[in-house]
């Protein structure tokens, strides 16, 4: 829509004044125009059609101006209908009345060619704008929404039914509508789960398209090494060939922190890299809960990187925890983080249960810390039972 | 954040003070950018005034230290403590970036 189109009714209850209106808008190039002679012809042609702008009198019988800006105003209409109001010079405390009801702005009388085609321009052009503004945030917000289903969608919920050697359940909260946060789990052969939890640098849009890309990079590139070479790659050159994709055309410097392992299901061995990321805790078997291992650098910061590979074992009904560092960084109002030594010992308390109400626990423990105070970072916690499988 | 700058010899001592996280890295990525752009090629960060460091934190240092190296100069970083060193050893950017464990010894090296 351009300004010349915009539809503008002219209410005035002296027919010279509407004539003379009606000339001067028609000479500025306006073609749909209407007119009242009062405010209730005024309100039943706004109810009746769609209206751009009002150019409203003050003094009118039956139903006087600052009435009809009222009921246009509790009728929700402002935003479709903006209102210029016409006074005579005396009148200048009703038009800030007027103005503070919501009105655009006012035209004194008599009628100024100039001044009437600056106020009329400008307040038509405001409210396009406007228009604009909340025509693109609508299709944004759409478009956030959407691209969060996809994300959301894009993260195994599948989780493997109870009962079974392995329980896995994972629970992604991202901060905005998407985030940089993964976790992932498939089955490589059938002795062999590959789990993997990530956090890229940053939130937002770009942590989640990157966070796509490992996404599929990780699955891809693990499932098509082991139908190759007919074994399965070392967790090690899983996160060298990710490393080596991901540093390319990366000139803002994004990159992830990334442990992904390999659980033996039959021995509960699990095979693991951790390029940058928090180190896994353990509960309810007989390791150190937090093994403050030094981690290899993040992937997508160093080309040419060699990861090293790291092993564990778990123990019969242990509990391994995966955690975003959203977790311990939680803060509560008074900006105290939820903390390593809290998600520790909240973990350790948590041992013995299976895996979906252990997750479904230490997040609701992280959100209650938190209480109010908005959630700053994307947050993941993914949690593996093991038990060997019975002959 | 703050940031002071301190010329010690040929080098120069960037100085954050407080969060480097995301409200604050892209400012230090640009100072740090103006300065090697401006012909530092020796810089010493001194992280001894800094209570946390985010991952934007560390990407931003990650960039200056890309832009350095095109530079062909020399990034290193000193003197960090508690929280903040926890971070960089534990997701291994100690491996990237030379760690000093004081200013003087930053510099001397």
């Amino acid at each position: 829509m351009t300004i010349a189109d915009a539809r503008i009714l002219i209410v005035d209850d002296v027919d010279t004044n509407r004539e003379l209106l009606m000339r001067r808008l028609q000479r500025l190039g306006f073609s749909h125009l209407a007119e009242a002679e009062d405010g209730v012809a005024a309100l039943e042609h706004i109810r009746a059609h769609p209206v751009d702008l009002v150019l409203l009198d003050v003094m009118m019988p039956r139903m006087n101006g600052v009435e009809v800006l009222e009921a246009i105003r509790l009728e929700n209409r402002l935003e479709q209908t903006a209102v210029i109001m016409i006074s005579a010079a005396t009148e200048i405390e009703t038009v800030v009345k007027c103005i503070d009801l919501g009105a655009e702005d006012y035209l004194p009388k008599p009628f100024n060619p100039s001044i009437l085609r600056a106020r009329i321009g400008s307040v038509l052009e405001k409210k396009m704008l406007r228009a604009e503004v909340r025509r693109q945030l609508t299709r944004l917000e759409h478009e956030m929404a959407a691209a969060r289903a996809q994300q959301l969608a894009m993260v195994n919920t599948h989780f493997p039914p109870p009962g079974g050697p392995v329980e896995v359940h994972a629970v992604m909260m991202p901060a905005q509508e998407v985030g940089g946060d993964l976790y992932d789990f498939f089955q490589v052969t059938p002795e062999t789960l590959c789990i993997a939890i990530g956090d890229v640098s940053g939130k937002g849009m770009p942590a989640a398209l990157f966070m796509a890309r490992t996404r599929s990079l990780l699955r891809a590139g693990t499932l098509q090494f082991h139908a190759l070479t007919g074994r399965l790659p070392r967790p090690s050159e899983v996160a060298a060939l990710l490393n080596d994709e991901l540093c390319k055309n990366n000139e803002d410097c994004v990159f992830i922190t990334l442990l992904v392992g390999f659980l033996d299901i039959p021995t509960g061995r699990l095979d693991y890299v951790n390029a940058g990321h928090l180190p896994p805790l353990r509960a309810g078997g007989n390791a150190m809960p937090d093994e403050r291992t030094q981690a290899d650098p993040p992937i997508g910061v160093m080309d040419h990187l060699a990861f090293s590979d790291r092993s564990l074992q778990l123990a019969e009904g242990e509990t391994l925890v995966l955690v975003t560092d959203g977790l311990p960084e939680m803060e509560n109002d008074s900006r105290e983080m939820y903390s390593s030594a809290r998600l520790v010992a909240d973990c350790m308390a948590l041992a013995g249960l299976a895996a979906e109400p252990f997750s479904s626990a230490l997040v609701e423990r992280v959100k209650s810390h938190a209480g109010d105070a908005a959630q700053f970072d994307d947050l993941t916690a993914l949690v593996l039972r093991w038990r060997p499988p019975s002959a | 954040m703050e940031i002071e700058e301190a010329r010690r010899g040929t080098s120069l001592v960037v100085t954050p003070t407080g969060r480097l996280d995301s409200g604050s890295a892209p400012d230090f990525e640009a100072r740090l950018g103006e300065d090697i752009d401006g012909g530092a090629h020796d810089v010493v960060i001194d992280l001894s005034r800094l209570d946390y460091i985010s991952s934007k934190g560390l990407s931003a240092l990650l960039s200056a230290g890309k832009r350095m190296k095109r530079a062909e100069g020399r990034m290193v970083l000193a003197a960090a403590s508690g929280a903040v060193r926890q971070v960089i050893v534990i997701s291994g950017f100690d491996r990237v970036f030379e760690l000093h464990d004081s200013v003087d010894a930053a510099l001397g090296g």
